[in-house]
């Protein structure tokens, strides 16, 4: 998929486990798990409001587009 | 779906094919049974036929009467997988998961069937209008079912429902 998700970066950057991160925006880690590998298909905007808040960044952080793949 | 799962309805629908499927299963056991045993003993059944049809042609009504059992066979037949397939929906829906591609694909196949039912019934009621012809009676006879038709367009669209329904269920999944 064209769009991509800079979640392993991020993670890195602010030196946290997804393991955290799924406990303080209280998503599964299945769920986190699908979006780090790309595998999902969509993202909710409540989502994005956590994991942006709980890492302090924006949606474009999180979110990357590259032209030719998929 | 909690609520779905507990659906008194899909519970007597359940025992109603169930109930079809006894019916069917049986009906489908005596007339393969008639197809077998009665060439055999087809000298026996005519002395008998005989005494209150004194004019039957024996020759002429034996194949009369083993295609109207062949093909009520294939009847059953079609019902039996028909009646298969709406418990394999019945039971994803009890399991509160019938937006699945395979309940597209069953119902297509339902579809299929019921039209395979309306081409059958075309010969089986020749065939058995002119076993009647015989005993002379003239009562059966193939008529064009409107219902069956609007019935068989219901499930066509139906499964394209569940396909799309199918689609919107897997992206929801990929939400996250």
């Amino acid at each position: 998929m064209p769009v991509t998700v800079k979640l392993d970066d991020l993670l890195y950057a602010k030196r946290m486990t997804l393991t955290e991160l799924a406990e303080r925006v209280d998503i599964t880690l299945a769920n986190l798990s699908i979006l780090k590998t790309g595998k999902a298909k969509a993202i909710r905007f409540s989502t994005l409001e956590s994991i942006c808040k709980v890492l302090e960044c924006q949606p474009g952080d999180l979110l990357g587009f590259e032209e030719g793949e998929g | 779906m909690t609520e779905i799962a507990d659906n008194r309805i899909l519970r007597i629908t359940r025992l109603l094919v169930y109930l079809i499927m006894g019916v069917v299963a049986i009906a489908g056991a005596l007339l393969a049974v008639m197809c077998v045993v009665l060439p055999f003993y087809w000298t026996e059944a005519m002395a008998e036929l005989n005494t209150a049809h004194p004019n039957l042609d024996p020759t002429t009504l034996l194949p009369h009467l083993l295609s109207v059992f062949a093909l009520g066979i294939l009847t059953l037949g079609l019902l039996w997988t028909m009646m298969r397939k709406l418990l394999a929906i019945i039971a994803s829906v009890e399991e509160g998961n019938p937006f699945v591609r395979a309940n597209a694909i069953r119902l297509k196949a339902i579809g299929w069937l019921m039209v395979g039912l309306q081409i059958v019934g075309v010969p089986l009621a020749i065939a058995a209008g002119k076993a009647a012809d015989m005993f002379g009676e003239s009562d059966t006879g193939w008529d064009l079912s409107l219902n069956g038709i609007l019935a068989i367009l219901l499930v066509f669209i139906l499964a394209g429902i569940f396909e799309r329904g199918a689609e919107m269920r897997e992206e929801l999944e990929g939400t996250v």
